[in-house]
This record gives C-alpha cells, sequence and structure tokens, in this order.
C-alpha cells in the first residue's frame, strides 16, 4: 500500500539574485493516512517550504534541486498545473497564519465558502459549514466582510473552507500564531474534531513542542532544513532522542522548576546556502563527535522512532 | 519607589464629536515597583499591557490618575529623564535603525546625555556589547547583518549603556524562537543580578513572566485583576482568570 | 554586492538611455556640434541627409543641435524644479507626516487642493499669472509635483515614526533635530529619491505640454515641447520635425520611469523578510 504522503529526500533553494539559501536539505517524511502529525521547528528549520512543497504552492524564488513530493503515488513536483490544481481541490486543505488575509476582501464570506463548496452548496450547506467550525451566529458571519470578523472567527471561516471539500490531508502553518491565546485552544479544538470526523490526515506546523505533544500522535521536528527526529508525540516529548529535541524540550520557561535555570542552545540557528558537509546541528550540540561535522548523520530507527544523529547510532550499537 | 501607577485611567475616544466613542485601555489601575524589583505584567493583547507600558515610560499621559518616576512627576523636557529609563521593545526587526551601525546605534542614549569623551564612549559601547555576550567587532555591522537573537541582544545592550534604574521589557522575547528566547531571558536574568536595575517585563506568555519576574500582575479589560509576589502567584493564585493562566502553565 | 549588480537588465537599460541622453547633449552643447541652433544655414524644411542629419525647420535653422538645446533645456529645467520639489515635499511631508496634529491637517488639505487641478489647468493658471517662460515652466512643475510627493513622503515618514528604534530614541531623552536626522530622513531617502525619478518625469511631459500650447519656453529658444509645437505646423509636409523631438521625449520618459521602478525594487525590497 502507497503511503498517504511521502517526502523524500527533498532538496529546495531560494535562489535570489545575490545568493541562494537552502530551505530543505535532504528532508523525508512519510505519513500514512489518519495520523495527527505536528512538525516542530523554529523559524529557518523549513518547515513553512515543507507545508508549501505538499501543495506545490512554492513561491516563485524557490526552485526543487531534487527529490520529491509524492501525494497517493502522484509526484507534485512534476504534475502539469491543471492536475496540481485538482489535487489541491481534491486532496488537500491548507490553513495558514494570518487568517483575514487570507480571505478575499471584497467577497462577502458566505459567498467565499460558496465557492469552496465548488458550487454545489445551497446557502443551507454554507450555514452547515459555518456551523460546523463552532461559529455562534453563522448566518451574521455569512453576511460579513473579512475585515468585519475577529482573528479567531476569521479562522474558523477558513478552516471551514478548507474542511468543505473533505481533504485527504489538511496542512495548517502555525494556524493559531496570530490569534489571541483564549481562542488558540478553541480553534485547534475545531481543527481537530472536523479532521477526525471526515478522516482528514493533519499536518499541523508550529514552534510549540509542548503543544503540538498534546495533540498530535507523532512529532516530526525540524532543523536546518532536515527532519533530525520524528517518533509518538509523548515519547518524543518526555524522552526526546535528537542532542536538538533535548535542548529544545529544556528551553521552554514554563517547563523549568522554580529557581533552576533555562538551559539554552549557545548560537544561532544556520543558513544553509547549500548541501551541509556533516551534521547541521554539530557547532551548537553539547555533545559532538568528531565525525558529526565530516559525515552526514545516519537515520536510525529504533522502536518507532526516526533519529538523525550519530550518537544515536552509537546507543542503538551498545544496545545490541 | 522607582515608578508609582494612582488608579490611572486611559481613555481613548474616537468618532465625530456628536457620536463620540469612548474605549477605556486603563481603568483605575494602581501599580508600584520597587527599585530593582522586577514586576511581570501578563495579560492577553487588547488587555491594556502596551497602554501601561507606554504610560510607564511617559509616552501616553493618563486621562486621570498619577504617575511618579523616582518620587516626581514626569517633566515636560524628556531631556531630563534622559539615561535614567530605557525600554526593549517587541519587534527585532524595527528595534535597530537599519541605516545606523550597531555602535552608533548602542552609543545613542549615551550621546543623548552628553558629556562623554568619543574614546570613552567607544569605549563603553564595547564592553556594553561584550556583556550582553556579543563580540565587539558587532560595532561595526549593521542591523541586517545580525539574526533576530542578536539584535535583541543589541537592544539590550543599548537600554544597559546609561546604567538606568528603569527598564521596561515590553514583549521582549515574544517574537524570537524558543531556543533564542531562553538565552535572552537568561541574559536579562544575569544582567539583573549585575546591575539591579528595576524592570516592567510585559508579556503574554506567563512562562517567560514566571521565569523573571519578583511579582506578578495580571490584567484582563483593562484592570489589573491580580498582584502577588511569584512564589506565591505560581503556588495560589487568588482570582478565577489567575488560575486558568496558571493551569494553562 | 553593488548596487548595478542587483538590478535588473531593465533598470540597467533605463540608466543607460539617460546616461546617453545626457553626455550627448553635454557634449554636444559642449562642442557645438551640428553648428548654432539658431542660425539661419540652409534651406528651409530640408529632410534629414548630407549636411542636416536631421533636416531643417521653416527658418532654415539645422534640427540637430535645435534638438540637443532643446533636450538639455527640458532636462534643466524639470531637474531644477524637481529638485525645488524634493527639498519642499520633504519638509512638508516630514511636518505633516511625523508632527501630524493641526499642522499636518493644514498642510495635507492645502496639498489636496492642490492635487484637485487638472495639471494643464494649473500650468495655464501659472503661467497667466508670472507670464509665458521658463520661469512659468519651472514654477508649474513645482505646483504639480509636489501634492503626490508631499503624501508619499508623509506616509513614509508615519510608518517610520512609529518604528520601534524610533520609540526607543524618544524614550533616551533624543531632541527632535535627532530623530529627524539620524532616524527619520536617512529611512526614508529611498522613497524621495524614487518619488523623485518619478516626478523627473512628470515634468517633461508638463514641459512638453506647456511649452507646446505656447505658455512654455519661448522662441528663438528650443526645448522638446517647442520643437515639437513648432513642427506641429508643417506635420504633412516634414514630419520629421515632429518625430524626432517626439521619440526622444518618450525615450526619456520612458528611461526614467523604468529606472525608477528599479531604484525603488533595489531601495524597499517587496520581501524584507528572509526567504526561508
Amino acid at each position: 500500500m502507497t503511503p498517504l504522503l511521502e517526502i523524500d529526500d527533498l532538496v529546495v533553494d531560494y535562489v535570489s539574485a545575490d545568493r541562494t539559501v537552502r530551505a530543505l536539505d535532504s528532508a523525508a517524511l512519510t505519513v500514512s493516512a489518519g495520523e495527527t502529525i505536528g512538525i516542530v521547528g523554529e523559524s529557518g528549520s523549513g518547515k513553512s517550504t515543507l507545508g508549501a512543497a505538499i501543495g506545490g504552492l512554492l513561491p516563485g524564488a524557490a526552485r526543487v534541486v531534487s527529490g520529491s513530493v509524492r501525494v497517493d503515488g502522484a509526484d507534485v513536483t512534476t504534475l502539469r498545473p491543471k492536475q496540481l490544481r485538482a489535487l489541491r481541490r481534491e486532496q488537500l486543505g491548507f490553513v495558514f497564519q494570518e487568517p483575514i488575509g487570507s480571505l478575499d476582501p471584497t467577497m462577502r464570506v458566505g459567498k467565499q465558502v460558496e465557492l469552496a463548496l465548488r458550487g454545489w452548496g445551497t446557502r443551507a450547506d454554507v450555514l452547515a459549514h459555518l456551523e460546523r467550525v463552532k461559529l455562534t451566529d453563522p448566518e451574521r458571519v455569512a453576511r460579513c466582510y473579512p475585515h468585519q470578523l475577529s482573528g479567531g472567527m476569521a479562522q474558523r471561516v477558513a478552516i471551514a473552507m478548507a474542511m468543505a471539500g473533505r481533504p485527504e490531508i489538511l496542512v495548517a502553518d502555525e494556524p493559531t500564531a496570530a490569534l489571541d491565546s483564549q481562542v488558540r485552544d478553541d480553534v485547534l479544538d475545531v481543527i481537530f474534531a472536523l479532521a477526525a470526523e471526515s478522516g482528514t490526515t493533519i499536518l499541523w506546523l508550529s514552534h510549540d513542542l509542548p503543544a503540538v505533544a498534546k495533540r498530535c500522535s507523532r512529532v516530526v521536528v525540524m532543523y536546518g532544513g532536515g527532519v533530525v527526529e520524528s517518533g509518538a508525540a509523548s515519547a518524543v516529548l518526555a524522552e526526546p532522542r535528537h542532542p536538538y529535541t533535548k535542548a529544545l524540550v529544556r528551553a521552554v520557561p514554563a517547563a523549568v522548576a522554580d529557581g533552576e535555570r533555562l538551559t539554552s542552545i549557545p548560537g544561532q540557528p544556520p543558513v544553509l546556502t547549500g548541501s551541509a558537509p556533516g551534521c547541521v546541528f554539530a557547532p551548537r550540540c553539547p555533545d559532538v563527535l568528531a565525525s558529526c561535522t565530516e559525515q552526514r548523520p545516519p537515520l536510525v530507527s529504533a522502536a518507532g522512532r526516526d533519529v538523525l544523529c550519530h550518537l544515536a547510532e552509537q546507543t542503538v550499537e551498545a544496545g545490541r | 519607589m522607582i515608578l508609582e501607577l494612582d488608579a490611572v485611567t486611559v481613555t481613548f475616544s474616537s468618532g465625530p464629536p456628536w457620536r463620540r466613542r469612548h474605549a477605556h485601555a486603563m481603568r483605575e489601575v494602581s501599580l508600584g515597583l520597587a527599585a530593582g524589583e522586577i514586576l511581570g505584567l501578563v495579560g492577553e493583547s487588547g488587555s491594556g499591557k502596551t497602554t501601561t507600558s507606554m504610560v510607564a515610560l511617559g509616552l501616553q499621559a493618563p486621562t486621570t490618575g498619577r504617575v511618579l518616576f523616582d518620587g516626581k512627576p514626569f517633566p515636560k523636557r524628556r531631556k531630563e529623564l534622559a539615561g535614567r529609563m530605557q525600554a526593549v521593545l517587541q519587534h527585532p526587526q524595527w528595534s535597530l535603525n537599519p541605516r545606523m551601525r550597531v555602535g552608533q546605534c548602542v552609543a545613542e542614549p549615551l550621546a543623548v546625555l552628553g558629556g562623554t569623551p568619543r574614546d570613552e564612549l567607544n569605549e563603553r559601547v564595547r564592553t556594553t556589547l561584550v556583556q550582553v555576550g556579543l563580540d565587539d567587532s558587532f560595532a561595526q555591522r549593521y542591523p541586517h547583518q545580525l539574526s533576530g537573537g542578536q539584535r535583541q541582544r543589541v537592544s539590550i545592550a543599548r537600554a544597559l549603556i546609561t546604567r538606568p534604574p528603569f527598564i521596561v521589557f515590553d514583549e521582549a522575547v515574544s517574537a524570537l524562537d524558543v531556543s533564542v528566547q531562553a538565552q535572552i531571558l537568561n541574559l536579562i536574568k544575569d544582567l539583573r543580578a549585575e546591575f539591579s536595575f528595576a524592570a516592567l517585563f510585559i508579556s503574554h506568555d506567563i512562562g517567560a513572566v514566571r521565569y523573571v519576574a519578583d511579582r506578578i500582575a495580571v490584567m484582563r479589560y483593562g484592570e489589573i485583576v491580580e498582584t502577588a509576589p511569584a512564589t506565591v502567584f505560581f503556588g495560589t493564585p487568588e482570582h478565577e482568570y489567575s488560575r486558568q493562566l496558571v493551569e494553562a502553565l | 554586492m553593488s548596487w548595478w549588480h542587483r538590478t535588473d537588465w531593465l533598470t540597467r537599460a533605463g540608466l543607460l538611455c539617460l546616461a546617453v541622453l545626457v553626455l550627448g547633449t553635454v557634449v554636444a552643447t559642449v562642442f557645438g556640434i551640428g553648428g548654432d541652433p539658431e542660425a539661419m544655414v540652409g534651406p528651409r524644411l530640408a529632410p534629414p541627409g548630407g549636411d542636416y542629419p536631421l533636416g531643417t525647420d521653416q527658418l532654415g535653422r539645422s534640427m540637430l543641435p535645435r534638438l540637443f538645446e532643446g533636450i538639455g533645456t527640458t532636462l534643466l529645467l524639470s531637474t531644477v524644479a524637481v529638485l525645488v520639489t524634493a527639498v519642499i515635499a520633504t519638509l512638508l511631508g516630514i511636518a505633516a507626516g511625523y508632527w501630524g496634529g493641526w499642522l499636518g491637517e493644514v498642510v495635507m488639505r492645502l496639498v489636496e487642493v492642490l492635487y484637485s487641478f487638472p495639471t494643464i489647468v494649473l500650468a495655464i493658471l501659472v503661467a497667466a499669472v508670472v507670464g509665458p517662460g521658463q520661469t512659468a515652466t519651472v514654477c508649474s512643475i513645482i505646483l504639480i509635483t509636489i501634492p503626490l510627493m508631499t503624501r508619499l513622503v508623509r506616509a513614509a515618514a508615519i510608518i517610520v515614526a512609529q518604528r520601534d528604534y524610533v520609540t526607543s530614541a524618544v524614550i533616551s531623552g533624543a531632541g527632535w533635530p535627532r530623530i529627524l536626522f539620524r532616524h527619520v530622513l536617512p529611512n526614508i531617502s529611498g522613497t524621495i529619491a524614487v518619488q523623485g525619478t518619478y516626478a523627473l518625469s512628470v515634468g517633461i511631459l508638463v514641459e512638453g505640454g506647456l511649452s507646446f500650447l505656447g505658455f512654455g519656453v519661448q522662441p528663438p529658444q528650443s526645448s522638446l515641447g517647442a520643437l515639437i509645437q513648432q513642427g506641429s505646423t508643417y506635420l504633412i509636409a516634414a514630419p520629421w520635425l515632429v518625430i524626432v523631438p517626439g521619440i526622444v521625449l518618450v525615450v526619456a520618459i520612458l528611461a526614467i520611469n523604468v529606472f525608477g521602478d528599479g531604484l525603488r525594487d533595489s531601495l524597499e525590497p517587496r520581501e524584507a523578510r528572509s526567504l526561508v
């Protein structure tokens, strides 16, 4: 059986007149239907590029250097525009960070939802979809223009539109980053409830590891354009294997006990201009080995956990 | 008390005179900040945190109520306050003038104060940059050559160079990534231990506030709903809303 | 990475065109290429060729030196006017944008009144008051370009005034001269430069229009507009009298606009954030 989504060795560059920046450096990810995946990474880790690549939505400056993105077996990077549109229409849904900006400012909300229903939606269907995202007064919301809505309401509308076609995959790129913390949980509740109802696979891109671990079945940690660790959410949070994930877990101020000092990661996240010779995390890694800077780390899979690290290889071998 | 807000209300009015609408950004807010103390101010966006910081910095006059800085009301001429009050603001990408070198940015508060010879000024810039964990060669760089975390360090250096007794950190770590945020929070803690300034630390991230603040004030709809020492607050929050916040931690 | 390498070929082409126009005119004027523009040397309305590369006009004057003189007059008048505009619009725009308040309101209302006049009506009005000629041309260009430039400088000043580094400077106790000259002005200079190039092309157009109507540069002096106006009488018999200055006018305006676009893109990148 082919997995629902298979990203294989994906390399993406952003090319501008003065320089080339590598956004994804051999990123790999396999997702089966019905999973809820949290992709965690800091800015510059490449998570947004990965999310955009799934829908063939990379900006004009982006070049796919190598690798493939397969949705249901079809390679998004080589699809013709017409097939790509069909794929986006029928199998994918997207929710972005800026809810009001993702809606058409010149069109009433009801009309936009109707368009998202591809013309066969009636007025009642539109209201039903708005009700599904727990909007209290769907009638009124349908008559509004996007700028008349609060951020939380607009994001619900965006979710209703993304989920209207019952997509197989929903990519949510920091859907709550622009919202007040009070409504964040409500919006996430709506996304996860709707996805569960229609069997949609969720890819939630976020920088908040603890929040992701609470809701997702699997967590994928990205750093420097690649996936450095993935595994069951609770296991990754409780017992991170990759040094970066470990550092990330320790760096959350809410996680330290009273009087304890935050352990920060020294140095800065990398900006790659080409393929990294060794491990991208090596310059900041507390447990760096000699081989880390020279050889690219191997993917070590053990007990449902994938870790991209030289150290992990050693521990697994020691355990054998 | 380095800073005292006494029943401060700030009202913003909009619309034509015959249909004037008033919005209360702050209602009867009273706060006191002792010398060397870090007060954490938490609340949702729109709760009045930013207005409170503007009032504390003397950039927004209260509609009613009184503000005392170092026991005196704000002087008419801002220059009289020069060097005694600084701020580290939210947006790392706009915190530094893109047309000025880092060294000039950091030196500015001292230059405004005047009376420091050029050699000494450069020396102070170098030592301050080292104090915030940057190499002194950064003085020659332009802001666009720095990362978000480095820029925020430069902002802190700029705030620190006059050794002010009071600094406002307005969402100073909110725009940073988790790993960088931890570096900056540690830096603020260390610098406070070294220079013992008082600070108003404003954030919507209750975890960050818990980490640096000695005392916590919670704002909601323009009002302070609870003020308590950090240990007490996180042990037994009084107000219903505070309890929600602590539980969400 | 130099500025030249960051621009696209269109911008470079625009800059090159302008350089050729300006340098060509300067060289031709200095060395007197083509002879005296006001000497009636040849047959009337001779077609291009031979002794008169661009033909002669109705008085038998050679068109080549007249064209050089015309380009020179037009560019000089427009440039002087736009420099004056840039200074006035910067002062007004900063006053309205940085200080705002009643002063800003007054400035903006005045500017809007000016803006509401149709361009050519305003120019004719000015010519009627100060009398036709070079002064009228310069004044018209200034009055026509001030409103747009003031509004854009004001918009830029408002944005810069809200930046955190300005707030920090205010908190540090910096006085207004320091804030204006070290923070606001350097950060809106890009806007001023870009708008200046657009204003220059408007200026050339206004000069052309005004001289064409007879209110601008007066004979025997030539300018692009004056040349087109004089030649238009003989449009059928001697089309080269209009076509050549017309093409130069269009090329100059296009080149300036294209160059302005490139300047804007390199000074105000649309993608301010890092790409990743």
